[in-house]
């Protein structure tokens, strides 16, 4: 899936609301956009298995960070995406249209007709900072 | 469209029909009438549709551009039923050329 500049703004700006850490941000933006695989620790993560994911953790991970990605996923990351293995590899599988229409639906990013507008308005978008 | 207004719209080129294009629906917008956005609207399908049928993509986006830029024509995709076409048509490379399209 393609997205434009002011979608990707729009998604990242939901990571600046909870503070969530561009470390832990790029993930979560590539497995819901993209589709792809989130590695061991954010599947555990996502699919409510504290264990596997406590076991995979890079020893950089603080809870604070965590605590701020939980945050944003209960507040932000569509139910279809998370809460079981079996979610998070049905979603890495979905064809990039649902995927699309799932995350529009959620107000994630643009729909194409807003990113067609925006784009020949010429709209200023600003790129959310993370830390 | 008559076959000598189209020979010359083409021999004018796109810059002058988005200009001509442009102007007729400000017209339309500053006559003070309460359907006057309704009646913008319908003009916009009509110009639309020419563009999309005479120009090439490039150009078909730069007319489009020009109106919402140069001229801030509030048109509503919802409100175009044409939109869909164009939609259909140079979504994607709208979509795909983003900072291309910032330079026309």
């Amino acid at each position: 899936m393609n997205i434009t500049v002011y979608s990707r703004n729009r998604f990242y700006e939901t990571f600046t609301k909870w503070d969530v850490p561009r470390d832990f941000a790029d993930p979560m933006a590539n497995y819901l956009v993209y589709g792809y695989e989130p590695g061991g620790f954010f599947t555990s993560l996502l699919a409510n298995d504290f264990f596997a994911a406590i076991q995979s953790s890079h020893p950089a991970n603080t809870v604070e960070a965590l605590k701020c990605l939980v945050g944003w996923i209960n507040d932000c990351m569509p139910p279809e995406a998370y809460s079981s293995y079996n979610r998070v590899s049905e979603w890495c599988r979905l064809p990039e249209g649902h995927r699309r229409a799932i995350l529009e639906k959620y107000e994630l990013i643009y729909t194409e007709q807003e990113e067609i507008m925006l784009t020949l308005r010429s709209e200023s978008t600003v790129e959310p900072v993370l830390y | 469209m008559t076959d000598s207004d189209r020979l010359i719209t083409l021999l004018k080129g796109p810059d002058w029909y988005a200009h001509k294009a442009a102007k007729e629906m400000l017209m339309i917008l500053n006559q003070g009438k309460r359907k006057r956005y309704k009646s913008m609207n319908s003009t916009a399908d009509k110009h639309l549709s020419t563009i999309m049928d005479l120009f090439d993509k490039e150009q078909s986006v730069r007319i489009l551009k020009t109106w919402l830029t140069t001229y801030s024509l509030p048109l509503d995709p919802d409100r175009l039923k044409t939109f869909d076409r164009f939609h259909e048509q140079f979504g994607k490379f709208i979509t795909n050329n983003t900072e291309l399209i910032k330079s026309y």
